[in-house]
This record gives C-alpha cells, sequence and structure tokens, in this order.
C-alpha cells in the first residue's frame, strides 16, 4: 500500500534477516510462557516468522525489531489457541495479559539471565546439577529419570521443582545484585 | 498455610511435566490472580525451562558448566572469554542450522583427524610410558611439566581431603619394597596396611604417586619420556576417552584460545559430571556384559539404563558388580538382572566365565574342563565352586507375558532358589566330583539356603586379592592408554606377566581405599603425568 513513497525506510533482505536471526530466541521465550509448552512455542514461532517474512515491508526500521515481532507472536498465540492450542486455565483472559507483560519486562535481560543461569546451575549442588542435565537431556522426561533412578516419579518432579525454583531464585537475586560477572 | 511460591512453584513443574491435572490447573490460576509474584515465577520457570532445553540441544550444558567452574579465584581474562563464549553461543541462527554447520563439515573432518591422531597417540604413549624416564630434567622442553600438577593443586575438589600426616614418598617405598617376583605372581597384593589410606588422602597424593612410579621405570630404562602434549591435542583426547566423542567447536574453543583459560584438571572435571561420560560408560559396559547382539530375549535398554544412572550417580564400582552379580526381579523393572538373563544357559557356565572375566579379570574357561595347563594354582575345582553360586539361578517368563508374544517382547524374571545343595563336576577322567559354592578360601556349606549370589557380591567386596578393583583399574588404564597392566586387559590370571606391578597395586589399594569411586580414578589417570605426554615420539 504505501510502499512506494516509504522504499528508502525498507530494510534489505541482508538487513532483515541478521535482525530476524537475532530476535528468533527472544521471541521464543517470550510465546513460551504463553503457550505453555516447547512444541507449541515452536510452532507459533514458525507461524509468526511467516508472518514476519510476508509482512517484512511493513516494518518501520526506526522502531524495535522485537517488539515488532512481539505483536505479530501475540495474534498468532491468540489464534493458536482458538484453533488448536490446549486449553490450560491459567493461560486464559487476564492471565494471558499479566503474563505477556511481565515476560515483555525480562525481554530487556535475556543475556544477563542466560549468564546467571549458567553462573546459578553451577552453584547447585552436585546431585542436583546432575539430576537437572540429566532432565534436559534432549529426549528425556522426568518419568524416564524415575524410572533410571528407581525412584518414584513424585519424588522425582518435587526435586526437579524444587531445583527450578532454586535456579528461577538464583537468576533474581543475581539480576537484582548485579552479580552477573 | 503453604507458601504460595511454593506451591506454585510445584504446580508449574508439574505442568512442565506434563502431569498436571485439572484442578491443578485452576489452583495455579487462582494464585496467579491472587499474587503477582505467582505470574512472575511462572514465567521465570517457564522460560528457564526454555534456556534449558534450548541450550541442552545446542550443547548449552557443556557451556552452563563451563562458564562457571571458572568462576571461584578468576582471572580477568579468562571470564571475559568465557563472556565472549557466551555471546557468540548466543547467535541466534536457527539451532538446526548451527547444528548442521557444525556435525556437516566440521566433525566429520576433526574426527577422522582425531581418531587418527589418538589411536597413534595412546599407543606411542603407552610405550612410553612402561619404558621411559622421569621428565624433569634441566633443559628438556618439558619444563611446564610439573606446572600443571602446581597450578591444580589449588583448586579445590570436593573429593579431595586435606594432606594429611600421610607421607606419600613412604607410601610408595613401602609398597615398592614388598616382596615381588619377576613375573609378579601370586604377591601380587603386596603387605601394604591399608592404614595408610585409612587417613583419607587426595587426588594429588595419588597422581604424585602414579607419576613416581611411572618415572622410575622411565629412569630405571632409560627412557625420555614425550613433551607434554599441547592443550588442543588433550583436551580432544580427553573428549574421546571420558565422553566418548569430539567436543563441538564451542567446547574445544576454550582450551585452544589460552591454555590459561581453562586447566586440564578443571576439563577433567567437567567432564567427569558430563552426562556424556555416564552414557559413554553405559554403552561399553553393556556391550561388555551381554555383547553387541545375539540375547534377543534381554531387554538390553534396561540394563543400560540401569548402568547410565548407576554411573551418574557414580555408585562405587563394587556396587554395581555386586547388584549385576545378585539381580533379581523383572528383566523390564530391574536392568541389573538382564547380565544374568543372558549368560544363564548350559549350567550358567557361561556366567561363571564371563563374571570371572569381567569383573575378576581372569580368563577361567578353560579350566571348566582342565586344571590350568601353567597357572598351578587354578584349578578346574575352583572354576566349579565359583559356578557353584549361579546353580539356583532361575529365569521364568514372566506371567502376563507367556502366551502370544515373541520372544523378543517377553519380559522375564530371574530369581534364586535359595536352595541346599552341592554341584557336580566331572574330571577329564571321568570321576564324578562335589563342590560347595566358594571363592577366596570361603565357601557356603552345602546345606545352606542363603542366596548365593548374594554371599558371592559380598565375598568380592571383602576379597583378600581386590580382585575386583585390580581388574577395573587394568580396564580403565587400558582405556586411557591403549594398553592395560597386562598383554590381555581380561586376562590377570596368576601367569600374566604385570608390566607395572607396584603400580598396579597402589592403584588398587588406593581404589578400595576411596570406596571404588571410579570417577576419581579416571581423574588420577588422566591427570597423571604420563597421560600429559604428548603422541610425538621423542627422537
Amino acid at each position: 500500500m504505501n510502499s512506494n513513497d516509504q522504499a528508502a525506510k525498507v530494510l534489505s533482505d541482508d538487513e532483515f534477516i541478521r535482525l530476524f536471526t537475532s530476535t528468533q530466541r527472544p521471541l521464543f521465550l517470550h510465546i513460551l510462557p504463553l503457550v505453555g509448552n516447547g512444541p507449541d512455542a515452536d510452532e507459533v514461532l514458525q507461524e509468526t516468522n511467516l508472518i514476519m517474512w510476508a509482512k517484512r515491508e511493513q516494518f518501520d526500521p526506526g522502531t524495535s525489531f522485537l517488539a515488532w515481532g512481539r505483536a505479530i507472536a501475540r495474534l498468532e498465540v491468540f489464534r493458536f489457541r482458538r484453533t488448536r492450542g490446549k486449553k490450560l486455565k491459567f493461560l486464559e483472559g487476564d492471565l494471558l495479559d499479566r503474563i505477556a507483560s511481565q515476560a515483555e519486562a525480562s525481554s530487556g535481560e535475556l543475556e544477563l539471565r542466560r549468564e546467571a543461569l549458567a553462573q546459578c546451575v553451577q552453584q547447585l549442588q552436585v546431585k542436583d546439577r546432575k539430576l537437572i542435565l540429566m532432565r534436559y537431556t534432549p529426549g528425556t522426561t522426568g518419568e524416564e529419570i524415575a524410572r533410571r533412578l528407581g525412584r518414584p516419579a513424585n519424588s522425582v518432579y518435587q526435586s526437579l521443582g524444587r531445583i527450578r525454583r532454586t535456579l528461577a531464585e538464583c537468576i533474581r537475586r543475581r539480576l537484582v545484585s548485579g552479580e552477573v560477572t | 498455610m503453604t507458601d504460595p511460591l511454593n506451591e506454585a512453584a510445584q504446580l508449574i513443574n508439574r505442568h512442565i511435566e506434563g502431569v498436571m491435572s485439572a484442578d491443578q490447573q485452576s489452583r495455579l490460576a487462582v494464585l496467579m490472580r491472587q499474587d503477582s509474584g505467582v505470574v512472575e515465577l511462572y514465567v521465570d520457570i517457564m522460560q528457564l525451562d526454555g534456556y534449558l532445553t534450548w541450550g541442552a540441544a545446542n550443547g548449552l550444558s557443556e557451556s552452563l558448566e563451563q562458564t562457571s567452574d571458572s568462576l571461584p579465584m578468576q582471572t580477568a581474562v579468562v571470564t571475559d572469554s568465557s563472556q565472549d563464549r557466551w555471546k557468540h553461543g548466543d547467535v541466534s541462527v536457527p539451532v538446526d542450522f548451527r547444528r548442521r554447520l557444525q556435525s556437516g563439515k566440521w566433525s566429520i573432518t576433526l574426527s577422522v583427524v582425531l581418531i587418527a591422531a589418538c589411536t597413534w597417540g595412546l599407543s606411542h604413549l603407552y610405550r612410553s610410558s612402561s619404558t621411559i624416564t622421569s621428565g624433569s630434567s634441566p633443559g628438556n622442553p618439558d619444563v611446564i611439566h610439573n606446572s600443571l600438577v602446581t597450578d591444580d593443586s589449588t583448586d579445590e575438589l570436593p573429593e579431595s581431603f586435606e594432606l594429611g600426616p600421610l607421607q606419600f614418598d613412604s607410601l610408595t617405598r613401602s609398597i615398592i619394597s614388598a616382596p615381588f617376583d619377576s613375573t609378579g605372581n601370586t604377591a601380587d597384593s603386596p603387605d601394604i596396611p591399608t592404614s595408610l589410606f585409612s587417613e583419607g588422602f587426595s587426588d594429588e597424593d595419588i597422581i604424585t604417586a602414579i607419576n613416581h612410579q611411572i618415572s622410575m621405570t622411565l629412569k630405571d630404562n632409560g627412557v625420555q619420556p614425550s613433551p607434554r602434549a599441547p592443550a588442543g591435542e588433550w583436551a580432544r583426547r580427553v573428549w574421546l576417552t571420558v565422553a566418548g566423542r569430539i567436543p563441538s567447536i564451542n567446547e574445544i574453543g576454550s582450551v585452544t584460545d589460552g591454555i590459561a583459560s581453562e586447566s586440564r584438571r578443571q576439563l577433567i572435571d567437567r567432564l567427569l559430571q558430563n552426562p556424556d561420560r555416564s552414557r559413554r560408560l553405559a554403552e561399553v559396559w553393556t556391550s561388555l556384559l551381554v555383547g553387541r547382539s545375539g540375547h534377543p530375549h534381554i531387554n538390553r535398554s534396561a540394563l543400560m539404563e540401569y548402568l547410565y544412572a548407576a554411573f551418574l550417580e557414580n555408585r562405587p564400582w563394587i556396587t554395581i558388580v555386586g547388584q549385576l552379580i545378585s539381580a533379581e526381579g523383572r528383566s523390564d523393572t530391574n536392568g541389573a538382572t538382564n547380565f544374568l538373563l543372558a549368560h544363564l544357559d548350559n549350567q550358567a557356565t557361561p556366567a561363571t566365565a564371563v563374571t570371572a572375566r569381567l569383573f575378576l579379570g581372569e580368563q577361567l574357561q578353560c579350566v571348566q574342563c582342565h586344571n590350568h595347563p601353567f597357572a598351578r594354582q587354578t584349578e578346574q575345582q575352583d572354576y566349579w565352586a565359583l559356578n557353584a553360586f549361579f546353580q539356583h539361578t532361575e529365569a521364568t517368563v514372566h506371567d502376563t507375558d507367556r502366551s502370544t508374544r515373541s520372544l523378543r517382547d517377553r519380559t522375564f524374571r530371574l530369581t534364586d532358589r535359595r536352595a541346599a545343595g552341592m554341584t557336580f563336576y566331572e574330571t577329564r577322567s571321568g570321576r564324578q566330583e562335589a563342590v560347595v559354592p566358594s571363592y577366596d578360601g570361603r565357601r557356603i556349606p552345602a546345606e545352606s539356603r542363603l542366596h548365593r549370589r548374594a554371599v558371592l557380591a559380598e565375598y568380592l567386596a571383602t576379597d583378600s586379592q581386590s580382585r575386583v578393583a585390580r581388574a577395573m583399574i587394568n580396564r580403565v588404564w587400558a582405556e586411557f592408554f591403549g594398553f592395560g597392566f597386562t598383554s590381555h586387559v581380561d586376562d590377570m590370571g596368576p601367569h600374566a606377566a604385570v608390566s607395572h606391578p607396584e603400580l598396579l597395586a597402589l592403584l588398587t589399594q588406593a581404589f578400595v581405599a576411596a570406596d571404588y569411586d571410579l570417577e576419581r580414578l579416571q581423574r588420577w589417570i588422566a591427570l597423571s603425568d604420563a597421560w600429559q605426554c604428548t603422541s610425538q615420539a621423542t627422537p
């Protein structure tokens, strides 16, 4: 529609791809809490990517690429929920909004969070660290770990829950105190 | 009552694990509406899950460990480089593209080079290590050699104890002066008072002792060891040996950037915690225990999972051996049962032979039928006395699987009859003989109704010769150097010549005293001077 007079302000494909690739992870992490699981988040991200590519001429280079992507992702999340998404009771209406703004708030410090996570993982007790790394070995579920370790699944879940919370708090502490080196 | 954040954390966690009920969903929604801290926690934990999931697929767990391994007592340089690595790792080129890039061209080239370098290097290393001299003559390019140990000795290892009153020199001396005959005959377990080890000893103590032993042999033979391997060469070698694979480009980057960025001690410690190390051990031992194929009825993956879990938690080796030997129960739920399920046919003679070969380092299968031709101590009777422990073992098809399913799909149950009785065998002259289960001078009376395999496990754990430890050390040493202390890694019987009897005895004692700690054993060998040598031959 307005592509002719704005031609100078349209990104070259190279620039677009550079911005595009650099926002994949932040977008994924934004979508993840909104749909509740990785595979769905992947799917929504793919849909979002297609739209972003199709509408690339509408992006105003003077604005934030990530914010633009987030807006598109938001619409895709709604569409996904309408069509196929699992109906999770804590991902509805007002809560979805609050989760989205919370996720947005943390998006500026993703890199710091990642560094903090690395340090926090290291601070875990050896047993906990092994358990969490084991859990995140591709293709491993909590249930499988329980079977392997001969522990009841619920006790493994509880350990994982405790470790995840410890990590989340450790990250927050580090961000607040600026301790990330 | 309960902390809402705590409750929320457990609910979020159940959600991630995919085991959340509808009620729990509603409950989480309520908590979120009541407390904005819960929303925050939810986002935090979900993103954490995202990082870890994404990261693990991309080798992040390696860099995760790496970054903070270098956290305490850090130089600015190291911190910077690890941050760079982070940024590098974060370039958000789509994951699978990056992976293709890495695994495609690079790893193929790398692995070819590596395999060539390492196989050649290791065999050379062994040759040098079995004959070489102490490395630190003046003017030797090997000066940095000792800096490894010195640098690293400041690192704190959770497993190491304070250097106690234990004097390693005197320990080594007492071992050296212990009686050995030239063939390393029965005196194989020299008279070292075990109390020497009871004081607690650090990894450095053992590494120093290994170095001392090797350097003496080298000196005796007038051989100059190869210089220290460059960081990159060593890193590839240790990755292949311990984790069973080459490092990714990111993983190896830290070492070649500069030697200072990560000490060898830090690298080996990081690798020992890497799940790939446990996976590799599990794979190797699954193949050793049941072979690669040919037992369609056993549940190979259950055995593998059992071993993986055991190595992951660094269960003492003697415990693992005991569990494999005395296992009972279903082949799917107790993976350890599959070892014996694979070897029970034919009066459990395969079980006897494999147990002796893998866990005791002795080839007994020939004495099944006759006394050993030149190892006078090994008698046919000993074989059957060992076999007698396995005689009451039974495998039955688990009830629910009895009917239609193919052998491959069946679940078996391994049990022990707990019955009395003797075991009979026939000598070459055709005479019938009877034995009771006995090992290392101890026996179970014929009328006993004990679980005999469990008793055997107990006997092995208290073996006067610590054969299980000795055999394992030989295997691990061979895994690292390409050669064990004996020409066949699983034939350490009285007739076998031992290349470094004192060293083998020392490691055996230390391994037992360290409660069969496999991680520590691997660390001792990996950090020994001999294993630091380059694969380049000295002129």
